[in-house]
């Protein structure tokens, strides 16, 4: 069951995300985004089926956190949805479409 | 600041013995004249010793100066290594050198960790980040070349790798121009 700091960090990667102050970066797995924080942490968004994985690790590939929605929507989902707007510029491909 | 302490003591010694007047500026003046001209010799030692103190205060700063360009130099190298694996990567992924690119890709990503990790001082925050965030890329890459020994990869998943390598490379060049950059500003 995530803590309430686990979702002060869901909420916080959301707004961050939504502001354009996380460049998430696509990795070659099939949905999953990576992003560095503060010099020493890993965050790594995956979706496996339906269900969206938060994880985050230490510089030395320690996890410290995995949560996912599968107990409760705690908004892994959503902050997925963003972070993929971001990584694979969907914004600028849909502008693209809309201009023609 | 110990040596301009140890240097200043006397003074503020003395300052303190004419205050409470145990010494007169006189019999100061007299004991000074009373050693230049019967004890040269002890003259020539608080000369020979404040230089010492000067050479010795020059030469710490010079061995400082020189530890804080080779710790520069140990980051540049390490990123010029993490640059060269990078540009070698991309050679064996146009061959299709799977095994290759999956050991490889694992050296980088030992490489890009160190770096991020090692000199904490030396690169902002932002750089260590893109080090952390190479790392990650090209670990996926790894992942990839590994399973490519299971199944062939699609040319969607090929595209994929090749455009994660060229991001992993961007990352990895600017925290390289970065460190010169800075490299050139210190020296």
């Amino acid at each position: 069951m995530p803590t309430q700091k686990d979702l002060d960090l869901i909420k916080y990667l959301r707004k961050a995300t939504d502001e354009g102050k996380i460049r998430w970066e696509a990795t070659s797995a099939t949905d999953q985004f990576v992003v560095g924080f503060k010099g020493k942490f890993n965050i790594t968004l995956d979706k496996l089926g339906s269900r969206c994985y938060l994880k985050m690790t230490d510089a030395n590939d320690r996890e410290l956190l995995a949560v996912s929605d599968d107990v409760v929507i705690i908004g892994v989902d959503a902050l997925f949805e963003a972070a993929r707007r971001v990584a694979l510029d969907v914004d600028s491909a849909i502008d693209e479409i809309i201009q023609e | 600041m110990w040596p301009a302490l140890i240097g200043v003591c006397p003074l503020i010694i003395l300052c303190i013995l004419l205050a409470f007047k145990i010494l007169t500026w006189d019999s100061v003046v007299s004991a000074v004249q009373r050693n230049v001209k019967d004890d040269p010799a002890s003259l020539w030692g608080l000369v020979i010793a404040i230089y010492v103190l000067v050479v010795a205060i020059g030469a710490k700063r010079a061995a400082e100066e020189a530890r804080e360009l080779g710790r520069q130099r140990n980051l540049i190298e390490e990123l010029e290594s993490a640059s060269k694996a990078v540009q070698e990567i991309g050679i064996f992924l146009m061959t299709d050198q799977w095994g290759v690119v999956h050991v490889k890709a694992m050296e980088l990503q030992s490489s890009c960790k160190t770096a991020a990790v090692r000199w904490p001082d030396q690169m902002s925050v932002d750089r260590r980040d893109d080090m952390l965030t190479a790392g990650l890329l090209v670990a996926s890459i790894a992942k990839e070349a590994s399973y490519s020994a299971i199944s062939p990869l699609t040319k969607g998943k090929r595209k994929m790798i090749s455009d994660v390598h060229l991001r992993a490379n961007d990352l990895i060049s600017g925290a390289l121009a970065d460190a010169r950059k800075q490299q050139e500003r210190s020296t």
